[in-house]
């Protein structure tokens, strides 16, 4: 379940980051001109989209890996 | 327990951006039928379908451990299943007779046997006496 979890925070990030460069990439914002509304509304949203799914990503796994310590060491898994 | 908050906060607030990408299409006034309008309507839906999807994972997960470290009762549906089937009385075990019962239907007949056996030997003694 927190695999799900984690891989749709995960995937947040990488929307985010498809938000900052699909201006570009579409070809809807020329290098040289300025930067119209839609561009620079997809850069701030794109950018606070990754930087959420970056921050909860490891925060996700940080107690993650919070949780397996206090469990403490598991018996080896049986083959 | 931070986990399963990061995760819920992270996603309300990615729900959130895809609402607004949806909606700023129309409040930046994007030309129609341009490609960054497309971008944005269906990366928006696409974020608001990841962050539902999200929302729901991690709110059941935190509530199955919440369940299991015994913070919250158990399933409605559960108790709901428990209390339509009331507990059935236990069948009555099979009758095994006890050793008082085999005296009580045995002994007419071992004192039918003793009278019959009595009259029998009263009846030969007569026979001999003649």
């Amino acid at each position: 379940m927190s695999r799900w979890g984690i891989a749709g925070v995960g995937l947040l990030f990488v929307i985010g980051v498809w938000l900052v460069a699909a201006p570009f990439v579409t070809g809807e914002q020329p290098d040289s001109a300025t930067w119209t509304a839609a561009t620079r509304n997809d850069v701030i949203v794109g950018a606070v989209l990754a930087l959420l799914g970056f921050t909860g990503f490891f925060t996700v796994l940080a107690g993650h890996i919070a949780d397996m310590y206090a469990k403490g060491p598991q018996p080896p898994a049986q083959r | 327990m931070t986990r399963y908050l990061a995760g819920l906060i992270t996603a309300t607030a990615a729900l959130a951006a895809g609402v607004w990408l949806m909606l700023a299409p129309y409040g930046l006034d994007y030309p129609s039928g341009g490609t960054a309008l497309q971008v944005d309507m269906w990366t928006g839906a696409g974020v608001c379908a990841v962050a539902l999807a999200t929302i729901v994972v991690w709110a059941r997960a935190w509530r199955g451990q919440l369940r299991a470290d015994g913070l919250l009762p158990e399933r409605p549906a559960a108790q709901a299943v428990e209390q339509a089937e009331p507990e059935q009385p236990a069948a009555p075990a099979p009758a095994v007779p006890t050793t008082e019962d085999l005296h009580s239907l045995l002994k007419p007949l071992v004192a039918a046997l003793a009278a019959d056996q009595l009259e029998r030997t009263a009846k030969r003694h007569t026979e001999e006496d003649w």
